[in-house]
């Protein structure tokens, strides 16, 4: 995957990317191919329910990948529209999440280069971890992960996104190496060095909340 | 939740410190569902949008031949004309000579030359089209403006991406895209141009057009932050005042509320 490459990958070349375990949280089956079908036809309604259901997936990843919080809109949205726009060339023939998550992940690594200098304005603000309403997911969950992002903000670049493909969308390191274009023991480098740095991390409580 | 991927000898757990993505809640900021929505529709009408066409290339398409020749010789024709007609008509100055010898002087004056009356005047048709350019960028939608305007920000051209959000807003005043580049220019504004009274206009503009519209909290914490820049902090606790009541959940919300306490009195 070329990170300046913003074309969607045709599903041939997906077919053995992994998702995660989340399919059995979207709709049945049949109900959710035949949105698909609808939706790569171009039917609005169904293509507007579907990123819907999608628009989760795509902030989260997004903010998986990026420092801070305040290009995870503009980024999703770049994602949201690659994806329509890339819904003809997916053929069925891979997981659908994970062609989502690929197009996901070369929409803002073409973000991050294109925006390359901008991460110094990142203030590492801890705002929100103070109050959190629970209205849709156990707010310890929620709280959780926002820690944990934090975390992963303190770290380098590379070493983070080694770290989300590896452990956030399963990729092993072969296919990070391949994805990335760089040397199988560079990805399990960063992937040693950037486990330590987050385990240190935590358990210093060194967040910038203090721990959630 | 299945264990790493298998085979490349590099297994060590972390499931305890991130888990594989799924639909939930965060890592990503809470939205709101009608934020969700208007973000999913925004995204939908400019990826449903018939692609523009093509840039015209700069090479255009030559006139045929005939016509180039004709245009040509129209063309030199004129021109000789024209220079033949200007060097003819020209009214011919007095000359004055003054002879060496100390006798009277005499003023000798030429009279002008009659010459054949000028041919008719030529009408010179220019034979190409008019420049489509601007033309063309004036057409350009609102979406693409704003999406170049994005690209220009995002490597730091500031002023160059604070004229197409300006273009975006002349063009549509009312749309969803002007919304959105009135915040733009104003984050812009405050940020890196040094404008904070446009600045707070350009918030202010977008709170009228959208009330309660999906980047309100920006508009309202950055009519704060603009009023902050101006040095008017009564003006800006209203504000925050009511950025917290209106968005008590907004991530920006704590921060607010630590800037309100600093400008409460004590």
């Amino acid at each position: 995957m070329s990170p300046d490459d913003p074309i969607p990958p045709r599903a041939s070349s997906l077919s053995d990317m992994r998702s995660s375990g989340s399919h059995a949280t979207v709709a049945p089956r049949a109900a959710e191919d035949a949105r698909l079908a609808a939706a790569m036809q171009g039917q609005r309604d169904a293509t507007e329910s579907l990123l819907l259901d999608l628009l989760p997936r795509v902030r989260n990843l997004v903010r998986y990948l990026v420092r801070g919080d305040s290009d995870v809109e503009d980024i999703a949205q770049e994602s949201l529209i690659a994806l329509v726009r890339g819904l003809p060339t997916y053929r069925g023939d891979g997981r659908f999440h994970g062609w989502v998550d690929r197009v996901v992940v070369r929409t803002t690594f073409a973000w991050l280069k294109r925006s390359r200098g901008r991460e110094a304005r990142y203030s590492g603000d801890p705002v929100e971890l103070l109050a959190v309403p629970s209205d849709e997911a156990p707010a310890d969950e929620y709280v959780h992960r926002r820690h944990m992002v934090a975390l992963l903000d303190r770290l380098s670049t590379e070493q983070r996104h080694a770290l989300v493909l590896h452990h956030v969308l399963e990729l092993s390191v072969q296919e990070i190496s391949t994805e990335l274009g760089v040397p199988f023991e560079t990805v399990r480098s960063r992937l040693r060095l950037g486990r330590t740095a987050l385990r240190a991390l935590a358990a210093d409580g060194d967040g910038p909340e203090g721990g959630a | 939740m299945s264990p790493l991927p298998p085979g490349d000898g590099d297994e060590e757990p972390l499931d305890d410190l991130l888990r594989p993505l799924d639909e939930g809640s965060g890592p990503a900021r809470r939205l709101s569902r009608k934020r969700s929505s208007a973000l999913v529709q925004a995204a939908l009408d400019a990826a449903l949008q018939p692609v523009a066409p093509a840039p015209p290339s700069r090479r255009r398409k030559r006139p045929p031949v005939w016509l180039m020749a004709g245009a040509a010789l129209v063309f030199t024709g004129a021109a000789a004309a024209a220079v033949w007609r200007f060097s003819a008509s020209r009214p011919a100055t007095p000359v004055v000579l003054t002879p060496h010898v100390p006798e009277p002087t005499r003023i000798a004056t030429l009279e002008p030359v009659s010459l054949p009356s000028p041919p008719a005047p030529f009408v010179i048709e220019h034979p190409r089209p008019a420049r489509p350019v601007p033309a063309t960028r004036e057409q350009a939608r609102p979406e693409d403006l704003l999406r170049q305007a994005n690209a220009l920000r995002s490597e730091g051209k500031w002023t160059e991406a604070e004229g197409l959000y300006l273009r975006v807003i002349r063009a549509q005043p009312s749309s969803l895209a002007a919304y959105v580049a009135r915040v733009a220019s104003g984050a812009l504004r405050l940020e890196h141009l040094g404008d904070a009274r446009g600045a707070l206009r350009q918030f202010q503009d977008a709170q009228r057009s959208q009330p309660g519209g999906m980047l309100d909290p920006e508009a309202r914490h950055g009519e704060a932050e603009a009023y902050r820049a101006l040095g008017d902090t009564a003006a800006e606790a209203r504000a925050l005042d009511a950025f917290i009541a209106l968005h008590p959940d907004s991530p920006l919300g704590a921060t607010a509320r630590s800037r309100l306490r600093e400008l409460s009195p004590r």
